[in-house]
């Protein structure tokens, strides 16, 4: 072990045992400003909390309902395929799930 | 006459509930706890009492967060570290310590730390901890954070690795190089003090 790192050390030991003085009473103003903080937080939540939960179905139905039509749509024009074709898929939404690479 | 045992679990989900007495009831549990923690950690710049209310701000509104599978005050204690170790993060002006910078009895230190007369006096014990916060505001955040633990505070790294979430070889990287750094200042200090 170097010098310094003697030095250090013994002054790291120094510092660990410096008396700390003892904590001081959680003070009216602290616990008023806390609970007014939490509060307001609270108030926020309950504010935006429905309002998010509401945007986020409506976006969720939206971007179902246009899957939805884009599959019955692209099933639509698979229907007519060539009935000849011995290989042909004969259930339309497996089909475009074929195609649109969904199944492997 | 000493308080009643306070029914952690109990106060936990009547918080939750949004009982603001309950609430009282915990922060007057955890401050000693959390003041601990904040002196600490403390930025050079910032008040004690508005580091220990944005503390208990974060655990009041992320409370939901906790699950009850350690300790609440290991919980706490997380929150606390991280919430000083953003406030130094925000600290970014870190000047280098000059000899000219420390007391007199500071000087003092210094000069038998450099005769090697063995360890520092308890009666000094105080002004070697100052010496020490001074070196400590020249690091980054992290060392700084990892510095206090390990070595102020006696934790152990595994203790460490749990209240910052690092990984174990993380922080005996971090330990390390925040140890070098901490050497190549006071080996400046000690040759400021005999040239």
């Amino acid at each position: 072990m170097s010098h310094i790192d003697r030095n250090l050390d013994r002054l790291l030991r120094a510092a660990a045992k410096a008396p700390r003085p003892e904590p001081a009473e959680l003070s009216y103003a602290t616990q008023m400003r806390t609970l007014a903080a939490w509060r307001a937080a609270r108030a926020a939540n309950a504010e935006f909390g429905p309002l998010y939960a509401w945007r986020t179905g409506l976006a969720t139905a939206f971007g179902t309902a246009v899957l939805a039509v884009g599959l019955s749509f692209a099933a639509s024009r698979n229907i007519d395929a060539d009935v000849n074709d011995p290989y042909v898929v004969s259930d339309p939404g497996f089909a475009v799930a074929m195609s649109t690479g969904w199944l492997p | 006459m000493d308080q009643p045992e306070l029914d952690v679990e109990a106060c936990v989900a009547r918080v939750r509930d949004g009982d603001e007495d309950a609430a009282r009831c915990l922060m007057e549990h955890l401050h000693p706890l959390v003041v601990k923690i904040v002196r600490a950690h403390l930025p050079r710049r910032t008040a004690e009492e508005d580091l220990v209310q944005a503390v208990f701000a974060k655990v009041f509104t992320r409370l939901d967060q906790f699950r009850g599978e350690v300790p609440l005050a290991h919980w706490v204690s997380r929150v606390a570290v991280n919430t000083c170790f953003n406030e130094l993060n925000r600290e970014r002006v870190r000047p280098e310590l000059r000899h000219a910078d420390l007391s007199e009895t500071e000087s003092e230190i210094i000069q038998n730390l450099a005769a090697d007369t063995g360890e520092v006096p308890a009666a000094q014990a105080l002004e070697a901890r100052e010496i020490v916060e001074k070196l400590l505001a020249d690091l980054s955040p992290a060392d700084r954070l990892v510095i206090t633990l390990l070595h102020l505070e006696g934790k152990s790294v595994e203790d460490i690795r749990v209240i910052t979430g690092w990984s174990t070889p993380l922080v005996k990287v971090r330990a390390f190089r925040a140890r070098q750094k901490m050497k190549q200042r006071l080996k400046s200090l000690l040759r400021e003090n005999h040239p």
